[in-house]
Protein backbone atom coordinates (compact mmCIF):
# COMPACT_ATOMS: atom_id res chain seq x y z
CA UNK A 1 0.00 0.00 0.00
CA UNK A 2 1.58 3.42 -1.10
CA UNK A 3 1.94 6.21 0.91
CA UNK A 4 -0.58 8.60 -0.73
CA UNK A 5 -3.20 5.56 -0.44
CA UNK A 6 -2.65 5.40 3.10
CA UNK A 7 -3.47 8.58 2.81
CA UNK A 8 -6.39 9.25 1.06
CA UNK A 9 -8.04 6.62 2.88
CA UNK A 10 -7.19 8.12 6.01
CA UNK A 11 -8.49 11.56 5.49
CA UNK A 12 -11.96 9.97 3.76
CA UNK A 13 -12.48 8.45 6.89
CA UNK A 14 -12.02 11.47 9.32
CA UNK A 15 -14.23 14.02 6.78
CA UNK A 16 -16.87 10.97 6.63
CA UNK A 17 -16.09 10.14 2.79
CA UNK A 18 -15.51 13.92 2.07
CA UNK A 19 -12.29 14.02 -0.69
CA UNK A 20 -10.67 16.55 0.32
CA UNK A 21 -7.94 18.41 -2.00
CA UNK A 22 -5.43 19.11 0.46
CA UNK A 23 -3.93 16.45 2.76
CA UNK A 24 -3.32 16.76 6.60
CA UNK A 25 0.36 17.94 6.88
CA UNK A 26 2.36 15.83 9.31
CA UNK A 27 0.87 12.53 10.44
CA UNK A 28 -0.92 11.00 7.56
CA UNK A 29 -1.46 7.42 8.49
CA UNK A 30 -4.47 7.86 11.05
CA UNK A 31 -5.80 4.39 11.43
CA UNK A 32 -5.70 2.10 14.28
CA UNK A 33 -3.34 0.11 14.63
CA UNK A 34 -5.88 -2.96 14.88
CA UNK A 35 -6.42 -1.92 11.28
CA UNK A 36 -2.67 -2.92 10.42
CA UNK A 37 -2.36 -5.54 7.52
CA UNK A 38 -0.20 -8.26 8.34
CA UNK A 39 2.58 -7.20 5.85
CA UNK A 40 2.06 -3.52 7.22
CA UNK A 41 3.54 -4.29 10.50
CA UNK A 42 7.34 -4.44 11.00
CA UNK A 43 7.27 -5.77 15.00
CA UNK A 44 5.30 -7.76 16.69
CA UNK A 45 5.45 -7.38 20.54
CA UNK A 46 3.46 -10.10 22.16
CA UNK A 47 3.47 -10.12 25.62
CA UNK A 48 6.66 -8.73 26.93
CA UNK A 49 7.44 -8.76 30.15
CA UNK A 50 11.05 -7.49 31.84
CA UNK A 51 12.55 -7.59 34.94
CA UNK A 52 15.57 -5.88 36.12
CA UNK A 53 16.34 -8.66 39.39
CA UNK A 54 13.02 -9.18 40.85
CA UNK A 55 11.56 -5.56 39.81
CA UNK A 56 9.53 -5.74 36.98
CA UNK A 57 9.84 -2.81 34.40
CA UNK A 58 7.77 -4.38 31.39
CA UNK A 59 3.77 -5.60 31.88
CA UNK A 60 2.44 -7.72 29.29
CA UNK A 61 3.39 -5.24 26.40
CA UNK A 62 1.23 -5.92 23.17
CA UNK A 63 1.96 -3.83 20.29
CA UNK A 64 2.04 -3.91 15.86
CA UNK A 65 4.86 -1.48 15.24
CA UNK A 66 4.29 -0.68 11.52
CA UNK A 67 6.52 -0.81 8.69
CA UNK A 68 8.07 2.62 7.18
CA UNK A 69 5.75 4.57 9.91
CA UNK A 70 7.50 6.71 12.90
CA UNK A 71 6.40 5.08 16.17
CA UNK A 72 6.47 7.37 19.27
CA UNK A 73 6.66 6.01 22.65
CA UNK A 74 6.25 8.60 25.33
CA UNK A 75 5.19 8.39 29.34
CA UNK A 76 7.05 9.72 32.25
CA UNK A 77 10.58 8.98 33.94
CA UNK A 78 10.70 5.32 34.74
CA UNK A 79 7.24 4.06 32.68
CA UNK A 80 9.30 1.84 30.85
CA UNK A 81 9.57 3.33 27.10
CA UNK A 82 13.69 3.39 27.10
CA UNK A 83 13.37 -0.53 28.52
CA UNK A 84 11.12 -1.11 25.57
CA UNK A 85 12.82 0.51 22.79
CA UNK A 86 16.22 -1.22 23.92
CA UNK A 87 14.50 -4.62 23.52
CA UNK A 88 14.10 -4.15 20.09
CA UNK A 89 17.72 -4.56 19.19
CA UNK A 90 18.09 -6.83 22.09
CA UNK A 91 20.44 -4.01 24.21
CA UNK A 92 19.10 -5.46 27.42
CA UNK A 93 21.03 -8.22 26.84
CA UNK A 94 23.99 -6.66 28.15
CA UNK A 95 22.68 -5.56 31.35
CA UNK A 96 23.14 -7.71 34.47
CA UNK A 97 20.29 -9.37 36.13
CA UNK A 98 17.70 -8.79 33.11
CA UNK A 99 15.07 -11.76 32.67
CA UNK A 100 12.92 -11.04 29.45
CA UNK A 101 9.47 -13.45 28.52
CA UNK A 102 7.40 -12.46 25.49
CA UNK A 103 8.02 -12.21 22.15
CA UNK A 104 9.12 -9.89 19.37
CA UNK A 105 9.49 -10.40 15.82
CA UNK A 106 11.41 -8.75 13.55
CA UNK A 107 9.43 -9.05 10.04
CA UNK A 108 8.42 -12.21 10.99
CA UNK A 109 11.07 -13.52 12.89
CA UNK A 110 11.39 -14.33 16.45
CA UNK A 111 14.82 -11.96 17.60
CA UNK A 112 15.09 -14.03 20.82
CA UNK A 113 15.86 -17.31 18.87
CA UNK A 114 19.07 -18.70 19.81
CA UNK A 115 20.17 -18.63 16.32
CA UNK A 116 19.52 -15.43 16.29
CA UNK A 117 22.99 -13.36 15.46
CA UNK A 118 22.83 -10.74 18.09
CA UNK A 119 25.48 -7.75 16.17
CA UNK A 120 23.45 -8.87 12.46
CA UNK A 121 20.10 -8.25 14.47
CA UNK A 122 21.64 -4.83 15.65
CA UNK A 123 22.82 -3.81 11.91
CA UNK A 124 19.55 -4.45 11.16
CA UNK A 125 17.85 -2.37 14.15
CA UNK A 126 20.11 0.41 14.41
CA UNK A 127 20.05 2.85 17.22
CA UNK A 128 20.73 6.34 18.01
CA UNK A 129 20.88 7.77 21.95
CA UNK A 130 20.15 11.05 23.37
CA UNK A 131 23.67 12.29 23.36
CA UNK A 132 25.57 11.99 20.21
CA UNK A 133 28.10 9.55 20.36
CA UNK A 134 30.75 9.73 17.59
CA UNK A 135 33.64 7.56 17.91
CA UNK A 136 36.51 10.24 18.20
CA UNK A 137 37.95 8.73 14.35
CA UNK A 138 37.10 11.48 11.30
CA UNK A 139 33.46 11.87 10.04
CA UNK A 140 34.47 9.47 7.00
CA UNK A 141 35.79 6.95 9.52
CA UNK A 142 32.49 7.12 11.67
CA UNK A 143 30.18 5.82 8.94
CA UNK A 144 32.61 4.07 7.40
CA UNK A 145 33.30 1.86 10.52
CA UNK A 146 29.72 -0.55 10.00
CA UNK A 147 30.29 -1.04 7.21
CA UNK A 148 33.80 -2.05 7.99
CA UNK A 149 32.88 -4.45 10.48
CA UNK A 150 29.76 -6.08 7.97
CA UNK A 151 32.76 -7.07 6.08
CA UNK A 152 35.64 -6.22 3.27
CA UNK A 153 34.43 -3.36 1.02
CA UNK A 154 36.38 -2.31 -1.82
CA UNK A 155 37.22 1.53 -0.93
CA UNK A 156 34.86 3.23 -3.89
CA UNK A 157 32.37 1.52 -3.09
CA UNK A 158 33.37 2.56 0.55
CA UNK A 159 33.64 5.84 -0.53
CA UNK A 160 30.27 5.60 -2.33
CA UNK A 161 28.15 4.47 0.67
CA UNK A 162 29.82 6.97 3.14
CA UNK A 163 28.36 9.77 1.03
CA UNK A 164 24.80 8.14 0.96
CA UNK A 165 25.23 7.77 4.14
CA UNK A 166 25.91 11.54 4.91
CA UNK A 167 23.67 13.04 2.05
CA UNK A 168 20.70 10.73 3.57
CA UNK A 169 21.68 12.16 7.33
CA UNK A 170 21.28 15.15 5.50
CA UNK A 171 25.06 16.19 6.64
CA UNK A 172 26.61 15.72 3.46
CA UNK A 173 27.01 19.58 2.13
CA UNK A 174 27.92 20.42 6.05
CA UNK A 175 30.86 18.05 5.55
CA UNK A 176 32.26 16.86 2.19
CA UNK A 177 34.47 18.83 2.76
CA UNK A 178 36.00 17.72 5.77
CA UNK A 179 35.50 14.14 5.98
CA UNK A 180 39.17 13.29 7.10
CA UNK A 181 38.40 15.74 10.46
CA UNK A 182 37.78 14.96 13.99
CA UNK A 183 34.46 13.98 13.76
CA UNK A 184 34.62 15.33 17.46
CA UNK A 185 34.75 19.13 15.92
CA UNK A 186 31.52 18.88 15.05
CA UNK A 187 28.56 20.89 16.60
CA UNK A 188 26.13 18.67 18.80
CA UNK A 189 23.63 18.45 16.31
CA UNK A 190 26.26 17.67 13.39
CA UNK A 191 27.39 14.87 15.27
CA UNK A 192 23.78 13.40 16.32
CA UNK A 193 23.51 13.26 12.00
CA UNK A 194 26.66 11.86 12.11
CA UNK A 195 25.46 9.05 14.10
CA UNK A 196 22.22 9.29 12.45
CA UNK A 197 24.28 8.67 8.96
CA UNK A 198 26.59 5.73 10.68
CA UNK A 199 23.62 3.72 11.92
CA UNK A 200 21.54 3.80 8.60
CA UNK A 201 25.11 3.48 6.36
CA UNK A 202 24.18 -0.57 6.98
CA UNK A 203 20.89 -0.41 5.53
CA UNK A 204 18.94 -1.20 8.60
CA UNK A 205 15.20 -1.85 8.33
CA UNK A 206 14.42 -0.22 11.82
CA UNK A 207 15.92 2.77 13.72
CA UNK A 208 15.56 3.40 17.04
CA UNK A 209 16.13 6.92 18.45
CA UNK A 210 16.17 7.42 22.13
CA UNK A 211 15.51 11.21 22.78
CA UNK A 212 17.51 11.72 19.53
CA UNK A 213 17.13 15.69 20.31
CA UNK A 214 16.75 16.52 23.84
CA UNK A 215 20.31 17.43 24.45
CA UNK A 216 19.77 19.75 20.95
CA UNK A 217 19.31 23.15 20.25
CA UNK A 218 15.84 24.36 18.90
CA UNK A 219 17.12 24.46 15.20
CA UNK A 220 19.29 21.40 14.96
CA UNK A 221 16.39 19.88 16.71
CA UNK A 222 14.18 21.21 13.92
CA UNK A 223 16.53 19.36 11.20
CA UNK A 224 16.41 16.34 13.30
CA UNK A 225 12.89 16.21 12.86
CA UNK A 226 12.86 16.86 9.48
CA UNK A 227 15.44 14.34 8.98
CA UNK A 228 13.25 11.41 10.46
CA UNK A 229 10.14 12.64 8.19
CA UNK A 230 12.53 11.88 5.29
CA UNK A 231 14.05 8.43 6.66
CA UNK A 232 10.57 6.94 7.07
CA UNK A 233 9.82 6.96 3.83
CA UNK A 234 12.90 4.35 4.07
CA UNK A 235 12.87 2.74 7.80
CA UNK A 236 10.68 2.15 10.51
CA UNK A 237 11.53 4.17 12.67
CA UNK A 238 10.69 4.03 16.51
CA UNK A 239 11.28 7.17 19.00
CA UNK A 240 11.41 7.60 22.47
CA UNK A 241 11.05 11.16 23.27
CA UNK A 242 9.96 13.79 26.39
CA UNK A 243 9.24 15.96 24.64
CA UNK A 244 5.24 15.86 23.41
CA UNK A 245 5.31 18.16 20.64
CA UNK A 246 7.57 16.26 19.15
CA UNK A 247 5.88 13.10 19.41
CA UNK A 248 3.08 14.88 17.98
CA UNK A 249 4.79 16.83 15.09
CA UNK A 250 7.03 14.06 14.11
CA UNK A 251 4.93 10.56 14.87
CA UNK A 252 2.44 8.60 12.92
CA UNK A 253 1.54 6.51 15.87
CA UNK A 254 1.96 7.12 19.80
CA UNK A 255 1.99 4.87 22.28
CA UNK A 256 1.94 6.02 26.23
CA UNK A 257 3.76 4.01 28.92
CA UNK A 258 2.90 4.39 32.23
CA UNK A 259 4.55 2.12 35.13
CA UNK A 260 5.73 -0.40 32.88
CA UNK A 261 2.16 -0.95 30.99
CA UNK A 262 1.27 0.36 27.75
CA UNK A 263 -1.97 2.12 28.90
CA UNK A 264 -3.00 3.12 24.81
CA UNK A 265 -1.61 3.10 21.60
CA UNK A 266 -3.29 4.54 18.48
CA UNK A 267 -2.87 7.35 15.68
CA UNK A 268 -0.99 10.25 17.42
CA UNK A 269 -4.18 12.26 15.82
CA UNK A 270 -6.35 10.35 17.83
CA UNK A 271 -3.64 10.32 20.81
CA UNK A 272 -3.40 14.11 20.97
CA UNK A 273 -6.79 15.51 20.14
CA UNK A 274 -9.02 12.86 21.93
CA UNK A 275 -7.51 9.50 23.78
CA UNK A 276 -9.50 7.25 24.82
CA UNK A 277 -7.75 6.64 28.24
CA UNK A 278 -8.16 9.43 30.80
CA UNK A 279 -4.68 8.61 32.17
CA UNK A 280 -3.10 9.36 28.91
CA UNK A 281 -5.38 12.70 28.71
CA UNK A 282 -4.23 13.43 31.86
CA UNK A 283 -0.78 13.22 30.37
CA UNK A 284 -0.81 14.78 27.01
CA UNK A 285 -2.42 17.36 28.48
CA UNK A 286 -0.42 18.20 31.28
CA UNK A 287 -2.04 16.95 34.44
CA UNK A 288 0.04 14.19 35.60
CA UNK A 289 3.91 14.75 36.53
CA UNK B 1 -10.65 15.61 35.78
CA UNK B 2 -7.70 16.25 37.37
CA UNK B 3 -5.99 20.20 38.10
CA UNK B 4 -2.78 20.84 35.87
CA UNK B 5 0.02 20.94 37.47
CA UNK B 6 0.19 24.43 36.47
CA UNK B 7 -2.71 26.09 38.22
CA UNK B 8 -2.13 29.13 35.72
CA UNK B 9 -2.66 27.15 32.89
CA UNK B 10 -6.35 26.19 34.72
CA UNK B 11 -6.46 30.02 35.69
CA UNK B 12 -6.16 30.83 31.96
CA UNK B 13 -8.77 28.29 30.92
CA UNK B 14 -11.09 29.33 33.07
CA UNK B 15 -10.48 32.86 32.77
CA UNK B 16 -11.00 31.99 28.60
CA UNK B 17 -14.33 30.52 29.24
CA UNK B 18 -15.56 33.10 31.74
CA UNK B 19 -14.76 35.46 28.92
CA UNK B 20 -16.82 33.29 26.34
CA UNK B 21 -19.84 33.20 28.95
CA UNK B 22 -19.92 37.08 28.89
CA UNK B 23 -20.09 36.76 25.10
CA UNK B 24 -22.48 34.48 25.05
CA UNK B 25 -24.80 36.75 27.42
CA UNK B 26 -24.20 40.06 25.63
CA UNK B 27 -25.12 38.16 22.20
CA UNK B 28 -28.69 36.78 23.83
CA UNK B 29 -29.20 40.27 25.45
CA UNK B 30 -28.61 41.93 21.51
CA UNK B 31 -31.16 39.28 20.09
CA UNK B 32 -33.85 39.74 22.69
CA UNK B 33 -33.36 43.77 22.28
CA UNK B 34 -33.35 43.70 19.23
CA UNK B 35 -36.69 42.04 18.86
CA UNK B 36 -38.36 43.60 21.83
CA UNK B 37 -36.98 47.10 19.93
CA UNK B 38 -39.06 45.69 16.54
CA UNK B 39 -42.07 44.74 18.07
CA UNK B 40 -42.46 47.49 20.68
CA UNK B 41 -41.51 49.99 18.40
CA UNK B 42 -38.83 51.03 19.94
CA UNK B 43 -36.45 53.20 18.75
CA UNK B 44 -34.28 53.90 21.36
CA UNK B 45 -33.75 50.42 22.17
CA UNK B 46 -32.97 49.65 18.76
CA UNK B 47 -30.40 52.26 18.52
CA UNK B 48 -28.97 51.17 21.49
CA UNK B 49 -28.54 47.60 19.76
CA UNK B 50 -26.44 48.96 16.80
CA UNK B 51 -24.02 51.02 19.56
CA UNK B 52 -23.31 47.74 21.63
CA UNK B 53 -22.92 45.23 18.16
CA UNK B 54 -19.06 46.85 18.55
CA UNK B 55 -19.18 45.74 22.10
CA UNK B 56 -19.47 42.37 21.17
CA UNK B 57 -16.89 42.94 17.92
CA UNK B 58 -14.44 44.12 20.49
CA UNK B 59 -15.15 41.57 23.06
CA UNK B 60 -14.93 38.27 20.39
CA UNK B 61 -11.95 39.96 19.24
CA UNK B 62 -10.13 40.42 22.67
CA UNK B 63 -11.20 36.39 23.21
CA UNK B 64 -9.81 35.55 19.97
CA UNK B 65 -6.65 36.99 20.85
CA UNK B 66 -6.45 35.29 24.44
CA UNK B 67 -7.06 31.84 23.16
CA UNK B 68 -4.53 32.10 20.33
CA UNK B 69 -2.08 33.19 23.51
CA UNK B 70 -2.91 30.14 25.46
CA UNK B 71 -2.21 28.09 22.47
CA UNK B 72 1.21 29.83 21.78
CA UNK B 73 2.50 29.15 25.26
CA UNK B 74 0.88 25.81 26.46
CA UNK B 75 0.68 23.90 23.08
CA UNK B 76 -3.01 22.51 24.26
CA UNK B 77 -3.90 18.70 23.81
CA UNK B 78 -6.64 16.32 23.96
CA UNK B 79 -9.79 18.36 26.07
CA UNK B 80 -7.77 21.21 26.38
CA UNK B 81 -7.32 21.58 22.51
CA UNK B 82 -10.78 20.91 21.88
CA UNK B 83 -11.99 23.41 24.40
CA UNK B 84 -9.74 26.21 22.73
CA UNK B 85 -10.78 24.90 19.07
CA UNK B 86 -14.51 25.21 20.24
CA UNK B 87 -14.39 28.52 22.25
CA UNK B 88 -12.70 30.10 18.87
CA UNK B 89 -15.55 28.58 16.72
CA UNK B 90 -18.07 29.63 19.21
CA UNK B 91 -17.30 33.16 19.46
CA UNK B 92 -17.13 33.48 15.58
CA UNK B 93 -20.82 31.74 15.78
CA UNK B 94 -21.70 34.57 18.37
CA UNK B 95 -20.04 37.17 16.95
CA UNK B 96 -22.54 36.75 13.50
CA UNK B 97 -25.47 36.10 15.96
CA UNK B 98 -24.27 39.82 17.47
CA UNK B 99 -24.20 41.26 13.65
CA UNK B 100 -27.59 39.26 13.15
CA UNK B 101 -29.13 41.25 15.75
CA UNK B 102 -27.75 44.60 14.74
CA UNK B 103 -29.58 43.71 11.86
CA UNK B 104 -33.00 43.28 13.15
CA UNK B 105 -32.51 46.16 15.14
CA UNK B 106 -31.67 48.26 11.55
CA UNK B 107 -34.98 46.71 10.30
CA UNK B 108 -37.44 47.64 12.95
CA UNK B 109 -35.75 51.46 12.75
CA UNK B 110 -36.42 50.83 9.48
CA UNK B 111 -40.23 50.30 9.90
CA UNK B 112 -42.09 52.72 9.66
CA UNK B 113 -44.31 51.43 12.55
CA UNK B 114 -44.76 46.88 13.37
CA UNK B 115 -48.31 45.83 12.92
CA UNK B 116 -48.99 43.49 15.38
CA UNK B 117 -51.88 42.41 13.18
CA UNK B 118 -50.65 41.48 10.48
CA UNK B 119 -51.32 37.69 9.70
CA UNK B 120 -46.97 36.76 9.97
CA UNK B 121 -47.37 38.57 13.40
CA UNK B 122 -48.38 35.58 15.81
CA UNK B 123 -45.43 32.81 13.76
CA UNK B 124 -42.50 35.60 13.92
CA UNK B 125 -43.12 35.82 17.54
CA UNK B 126 -43.22 31.84 17.84
CA UNK B 127 -39.84 32.24 15.91
CA UNK B 128 -38.33 34.63 17.89
CA UNK B 129 -39.05 32.99 21.12
CA UNK B 130 -37.83 29.74 19.77
CA UNK B 131 -34.76 30.99 18.45
CA UNK B 132 -34.02 32.51 22.18
CA UNK B 133 -34.55 29.75 23.84
CA UNK B 134 -32.02 27.84 21.52
CA UNK B 135 -29.66 30.65 21.65
CA UNK B 136 -29.92 30.11 25.27
CA UNK B 137 -29.87 26.14 25.36
CA UNK B 138 -26.37 26.57 23.29
CA UNK B 139 -24.72 28.64 26.00
CA UNK B 140 -25.73 26.79 28.52
CA UNK B 141 -24.82 23.36 26.94
CA UNK B 142 -21.66 24.45 26.34
CA UNK B 143 -21.24 26.06 29.88
CA UNK B 144 -22.40 22.09 31.16
CA UNK B 145 -20.95 20.38 28.55
CA UNK B 146 -24.88 19.04 28.06
CA UNK B 147 -24.25 16.77 25.24
CA UNK B 148 -28.16 15.41 25.38
CA UNK B 149 -29.41 18.76 25.80
CA UNK B 150 -27.13 19.72 22.47
CA UNK B 151 -28.87 16.98 20.67
CA UNK B 152 -31.76 18.18 21.40
CA UNK B 153 -31.57 21.66 20.47
CA UNK B 154 -29.83 20.69 17.12
CA UNK B 155 -33.73 18.48 16.31
CA UNK B 156 -35.79 21.51 17.45
CA UNK B 157 -33.51 24.04 14.60
CA UNK B 158 -36.09 21.92 12.67
CA UNK B 159 -39.11 23.35 14.22
CA UNK B 160 -37.19 26.86 13.64
CA UNK B 161 -37.50 26.60 10.01
CA UNK B 162 -40.33 25.86 9.24
CA UNK B 163 -41.46 29.21 11.32
CA UNK B 164 -39.78 30.95 9.12
CA UNK B 165 -40.82 29.50 6.02
CA UNK B 166 -44.61 29.94 7.44
CA UNK B 167 -43.41 34.05 7.97
CA UNK B 168 -41.88 34.50 4.72
CA UNK B 169 -44.77 32.64 3.21
CA UNK B 170 -47.38 35.00 5.06
CA UNK B 171 -45.25 38.40 4.31
CA UNK B 172 -44.93 36.69 0.69
CA UNK B 173 -49.15 36.68 0.23
CA UNK B 174 -49.61 40.02 2.24
CA UNK B 175 -46.83 42.12 -0.45
CA UNK B 176 -48.92 40.20 -3.68
CA UNK B 177 -52.35 41.81 -1.96
CA UNK B 178 -51.73 44.93 -0.79
CA UNK B 179 -48.56 46.90 -2.15
CA UNK B 180 -48.36 49.67 0.49
CA UNK B 181 -47.59 46.84 2.29
CA UNK B 182 -44.36 45.74 0.35
CA UNK B 183 -41.83 47.67 1.81
CA UNK B 184 -43.16 46.38 5.94
CA UNK B 185 -43.71 42.93 4.50
CA UNK B 186 -40.12 42.93 2.87
CA UNK B 187 -38.47 43.98 5.98
CA UNK B 188 -40.70 41.25 7.83
CA UNK B 189 -38.98 38.65 5.69
CA UNK B 190 -35.30 39.92 6.46
CA UNK B 191 -36.01 40.25 10.37
CA UNK B 192 -37.18 36.48 9.96
CA UNK B 193 -33.88 35.58 7.80
CA UNK B 194 -31.40 36.94 10.56
CA UNK B 195 -34.08 34.65 13.18
CA UNK B 196 -33.70 31.83 11.48
CA UNK B 197 -29.98 32.24 11.29
CA UNK B 198 -29.41 33.18 14.68
CA UNK B 199 -31.03 29.33 15.19
CA UNK B 200 -28.59 28.36 12.76
CA UNK B 201 -25.45 29.93 14.88
CA UNK B 202 -27.04 28.48 18.02
CA UNK B 203 -27.15 24.68 16.60
CA UNK B 204 -23.43 25.04 15.37
CA UNK B 205 -22.55 26.17 18.92
CA UNK B 206 -24.51 22.84 19.86
CA UNK B 207 -22.63 20.43 17.26
CA UNK B 208 -19.47 22.20 19.12
CA UNK B 209 -20.42 20.86 22.04
CA UNK B 210 -20.50 17.28 20.64
CA UNK B 211 -17.34 17.78 19.60
CA UNK B 212 -15.88 19.08 22.52
CA UNK B 213 -17.03 16.51 24.51
CA UNK B 214 -16.90 13.66 22.21
CA UNK B 215 -14.06 14.65 20.02
CA UNK B 216 -16.29 13.71 17.10
CA UNK B 217 -17.55 16.30 14.41
CA UNK B 218 -21.02 15.80 13.57
CA UNK B 219 -23.09 16.98 10.72
CA UNK B 220 -26.62 18.48 10.29
CA UNK B 221 -27.91 15.29 8.05
CA UNK B 222 -27.07 13.10 11.14
CA UNK B 223 -29.84 13.86 13.16
CA UNK B 224 -32.45 14.15 10.60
Amino acid sequence: MTENSLSSESMNESTGGVRLASKLVGSTDTRSPSQFQANDVCLQVSELALFYGTKQALNEINMLIPRQRVTALIGPSGCGKSTLIRCFNRMNDLIDGVTISGRIELNGLEIHDQEVDVAQLRRQVGMVFQRPNPFPKSVYENVAYGLRLAGKVPKSELDDRVEWGLKSAALWDEVHDRLHDSALGLSGGQQQRLVIARAIAVEPSVLLLDEPASALDPISTLKIEELIAELKTRYTIVIVTHNMQQAARVSDFTAFLYLGELIEYDSTLKIFTNPTQTKTEDYVTGRYG
Amino acid sequence: MQKHISGAYDTELDELKTTFTELGGLAERQVADATKALFSNDSELAASVKNTELQINLHAMELDKRAEWVIARRQPAATDLRLLVSILKSSTDLERVGDEAERIAKLADRLSVYDSNRPYHEDLVQLSNGVSVALRESLDCFARLDVEQALQTIAGDREIDSLYDTVVKHATKEMKKVTKHVTNALAIIWVARSLERIGDHAKNICQTVVYLVHGQMIIHNVFE
